[in-house]
């Protein structure tokens, strides 16, 4: 087992396109900490409020800043971690590489396990780096701009293992969508559209159904990253899960989707 | 030892494989041949457990593929010459392969050594041509020095050195006591590699048996001679029991004797000829037994 997932976990690392998604989902998310920590420092000349939003105005440095403004620009990057693991599963059927899978571990379902094991550690280095560069590029811009880079460094740092978490979390929920369509192109446009469920499509479950909403990706994921903030987890008329009822949510979604793409494959012929 | 046993796959309304059965043994190349759509990568791919058959049953020295433990170090199969990622090299392929089986990358230099490709290891696969991708392939699958080696159609894309080298290199690891077997439509190829023939057309078993045997018992081997005593050559043979045909001026076909005997006969008879080579052979008794005919038919 242990060296199957050496092998997954080398997969990845000889492919130039987990780097290139890595390193694409890292610079966007620095661009929006350059963007939000321009807007603070443009809004702090005009003596106005730093950030609003459904949670209200929230001042830079507050305990209520950092997940609102930053934590959720981590999706953008985490969207490439969903990416990474749709790939894992999908670059094996679309190369022709799952049958000398299969053929050195016959038993699928087992494929699928030793595939989530490697994506969460490739997660676990993606997210980590991602945190590292996110904080560093910001307490650097807060430095540069005389913000506060110590408001910055102890907000990173507070919700720096949520965010690491979010990353493992979302590259398992790509490996769970790889699994159960293994049509690439197809793959991404789903988990892609799935995590960024649009908000007039939130509405719109919304007035149909509306205890359905906590628990879709979207309010999922913002639960998790501590979105809404203190005793009150009532944004938009929605009453949020708390963080780690968010964080199980979205473990639940990978657990089941990679469970249905392991009742198939046992199923398929290669 | 390979045993494949009534093995039977359907889909929906075609019958791939119908009810094939045989074995391939240690220290012999079994070539399994059959025309396109025969049901030979379908058959291939459902002794490794990779397309569940319908019914009926293939095991590898009495054990199912799934149920070996390490399948990989007992069983090495070629069966796409795709199967190593595009945008990995082909060292990093081979890596790949080596560290989810166990074996060390020295196995893995060795390899890429012996299959001609250490100068192109650093190069994407992506790059490589056909032959050089069947070549890592086959490297692929040596990677757990399996004693059972399963190949479909691995000539494709060689070039005839490749193809020799290929034919010497089969027939050396079947010397070594591995069990080799190998689908191809390279029907002059396989007449040179291997030791016992399964033909199959439309999914089931044709002929199964040693090569020579199974082209004597086609009644279709026959000896081409060009001589100038046609007559006398063909009353000699027939006195001794062979048919005999008149192909053209100065040429007689005989059949149902061996080389050795009509080359005896010849000699005895003091008959003069210019030329005595085999004229029926794998590809007449396959294009015969398949009903299929020409080459296109095995392309």
């Amino acid at each position: 087992m242990i060296r199957l997932i050496r092998g997954e976990v080398l997969k990845y690392r000889t492919l130039k396109s987990t780097w290139i998604l890595m390193a694409s989902g890292a610079a966007v998310t620095l661009l929006v900490v350059f963007v939000v920590l321009y807007g603070v420092e443009r809004n702090l000349g005009s003596g106005s409020g730093l950030s609003s939003g459904p949670a209200g105005t929230l001042q830079f440095g507050s305990s209520g800043w950092y997940p609102f403004t930053l934590a959720l620009s981590y999706t953008y990057s985490q969207l490439f971690g969903v990416v990474l693991g749709i790939i894992c599963v999908t670059g094996e059927f679309r190369y022709n590489t799952a049958s000398f899978t299969y053929l050195v571990e016959p038993r699928r379902s087992r494929v699928l396990y030793v595939k989530l094991i490697a994506s969460a550690i490739w997660g676990l280095i993606y997210g980590v780096l991602a945190a590292i560069l996110v904080t560093a590029f910001g307490v650097l811009l807060c430095s540069v701009w005389r913000l506060d880079p110590g408001a910055f460094l102890r907000n990173a740092l507070t919700y720096l293992p949520v965010d690491v978490a979010g990353f493992v979390l979302f590259t398992l929920i790509g490996v769970g969508i790889g699994s159960l369509i293994h049509n690439q192109v197809l793959a991404i446009i789903s988990g892609v559209g799935m995590i960024t469920i649009g908000a007039s499509l939130l509405a719109l479950i919304g007035a149909i159904a509306p205890h359905i909403v906590p628990y879709l990706p979207q309010t999922a994921l913002m639960a998790f990253e501590r979105v809404p903030q203190g005793g009150n987890r009532i944004i938009g008329g929605y009453r949020f899960l708390p963080w780690w009822g968010g964080g199980l949510v979205l473990l639940a979604y990978a657990a089941v989707l990679a469970g249905a793409g392991a009742l198939t494959a046992q199923r398929s012929d290669l | 030892m390979i045993e494949v046993h009534e093995l039977t796959k359907r889909y929906r309304r075609v019958l791939a494989v119908d009810r094939l059965s045989f074995s391939a043994v240690p220290g012999r190349v079994t070539g399994f041949l059959g025309p396109n759509g025969a049901g030979k990568t379908t058959t291939l791919k459902m002794i490794a457990g990779l397309v569940k058959p319908t019914s009926g049953e293939a095991s590898i020295s009495g054990v199912k593929y799934r149920d070996i433990p390490d399948p990989v170090r007992h069983v090495g199969m070629v069966l796409e010459s795709t199967a190593a990622h595009p945008a990995r090299s082909g060292r990093a392929n081979m890596m790949v392969c080596a560290t989810s089986i166990g074996t060390g990358y020295d196995r893995v230099d060795e390899l890429l050594g012996m299959v001609g490709l250490t100068e192109h290891a650093g190069r994407k696969v992506g790059a490589y041509s056909l032959g050089m991708r069947q070549r890592l392939t086959l490297a692929m699958a040596l990677l757990g020095d399996p004693a059972v080696l399963i190949l479909d159609e691995p000539g494709n894309g060689l070039d005839p050195e490749g193809i020799a080298w290929l034919r010497n290199f089969l027939k050396w690891l079947a010397g070594q006591g591995k069990t080799v077997l190998v689908s191809s439509h390279q029907l002059s190829e396989m007449s040179q590699l291997a030791d016992d023939v399964v033909i199959v057309s439309a999914g089931h078993e044709v002929v199964s048996g040693p090569l020579d045997q199974v082209i004597k018992g086609s009644g279709l081997a026959e000896i081409r001679f060009r001589t100038p005593e046609p007559e006398r050559l063909a009353q000699v043979m027939q006195e001794a029991g062979a048919t005999v045909r008149m192909d053209g001026p100065g040429t007689v076909l005989v059949g149902g004797l061996a080389p050795e005997q009509a080359g005896s006969l010849v000699a005895a008879g003091r008959i003069v000829i210019y030329e005595m080579v085999a004229a029926g052979g794998l590809e007449e008794t396959f294009l015969a037994l398949t009903g299929h005919s020409g080459q296109a038919a095995l392309s």
